[in-house]
């Protein structure tokens, strides 16, 4: 397993505006106008790391599962923040 | 009580006069247009379809847009121009479509010049105070819908954008004639054999087009706003039975946005606004293939059931 990416402050999170229903969610962009459609899980992820930047990928985890993450679910959390990064949605610190 | 002047007031050929000459002031809700041109096709669509507007006989107001339509060649395919505010934004067309133009061009001066509204591309009606907002592409069977809609009782808010208050969440009425394309001429003419239609264009870029007279409710209740209800999606396909399926409301947002013309302009605020939209409408894709399921499922879904 590969290692699961070190998250950062999100320093645009003034930015964004995340609504979520059962169904889905949407992104909004404030700097750019942009709309992102997600799916139910990925928005509530979003509106978790909008709430408290800095979670690490368990406790992003913990707290969508409530439950502990075993290495699967924390894989799909990986995932989770990839598809963010090629989103433009979340950047990961410098090293 | 304070009588307001309508068009109708005036003879064919004083509306014809003036229109050559000084132009008139129009109430179309919500906006205040002032219109001139010799053409007499424009002066026959509006004496036909706007007879009920308010006429605006003093020329000290406040008005939103100048416009005019304004014949550019007499002879060998005659063309007319449209201008705002002088100033001619789109390239001439036959002045057979000068009405045509008309409508089109006031549609333009509302989606690039009205920011204190939401706009959206849309048909708009209204029953018993709760709005009817239905995003779709040219071809989708959006407006045979809303003539069909506005002419079982229906109060049309717009057959071509929703505008959005954003501090209220309220649509806006700007009920204008309903724009009507090939078949849908007919279609329209079928269903109700007494309805006032317009100059016919023919051969425009869209094919055949027409209007349709909004129906008088629709005026008389032109300051009444009302907040969202349903958000459905029409696309016509040709016999197929309806089908309709409810919208995630993630993707009706998104579609909403795209058939947005301004909410980039409002920013977060007109995001917000959008996703109040959805989240206190319920959304529907509807497939229909004949008309009059498509009526009784709209029916149905007023009533409630």
């Amino acid at each position: 397993m590969g290692a699961a990416p070190v998250l950062a402050h999100l320093d645009r999170s003034a930015d964004f505006v995340v609504k979520v229903w059962a169904d889905g969610a949407v992104v909004y962009d404030e700097a750019d106008g942009s709309l992102q459609a997600l799916n139910p899980v990925a928005g509530e992820a979003f509106q978790r790391l909008l709430e408290q930047p800095g979670l690490s990928p368990t406790a992003l985890g913990r707290l969508l599962l409530q439950e502990e993450p075993d290495a699967e679910d924390l894989r799909l959390v990986a995932d989770l923040l990839r598809e963010f990064e090629s989103l433009g949605l979340w950047e990961r610190a410098p090293a | 009580m304070t009588s307001i002047r309508t068009l109708s007031q005036l003879s064919r050929d004083g509306l014809k006069r003036r229109l050559g000459s000084e132009g008139i002031r129009l109430r179309v809700p919500p906006f205040v247009v002032h219109i001139r041109s010799p053409i007499p096709v424009v002066a026959q669509g509006l004496y036909q379809l706007y007879g009920d507007h308010e006429w605006l006989d003093d020329d000290t107001g406040f008005v939103d847009f100048h416009v005019a339509v304004q014949p550019r060649r007499r002879w060998f395919r005659p063309l007319c121009v449209f201008e705002f505010d002088g100033f001619q934004p789109f390239t001439p067309l036959a002045c057979g479509e000068a009405f045509a133009f008309l409508e089109w061009g006031l549609n333009w001066c509302v989606t690039g010049h009205c920011h204190t509204l939401l706009t959206i591309h849309s048909a708009v009606l209204e029953k018993n105070g709760r709005v009817l907002v239905m995003p779709a592409p040219p071809g989708s069977g959006k407006s045979t819908l809303c003539a069909a809609l506005m002419l079982q009782g229906w109060r049309l808010l717009s057959d071509e954008m929703a505008l959005l208050d954003p501090q209220s969440g309220h649509v806006v009425p700007a009920p204008r004639p309903v724009s009507l394309k090939n078949q849908s001429i007919d279609v329209v003419r079928r269903l109700a054999p007494d309805a006032v239609i317009g100059p016919v264009a023919r051969d425009t870029l869209k094919g055949t087009v027409a209007h349709l007279r909004a129906s008088d409710d629709s005026l008389a209740r032109a300051g009444v706003s009302a907040p969202p209800a349903w958000v459905v999606f029409p696309r016509y396909q040709h016999a197929a039975p309806l089908n309709v399926e409810p919208r995630p409301k993630a993707r009706a947002l998104v579609e909403l946005a795209s058939n947005s013309f301004n909410h980039h302009v409002h920013g977060r605020t007109g995001f917000e606004a959008l996703a109040q939209l959805v989240d206190r409408s319920q959304c529907f894709d509807l497939q229909y293939g004949h008309l009059p399921e498509a009526l009784a499922w709209f029916d149905a879904l007023e009533a409630g059931a």
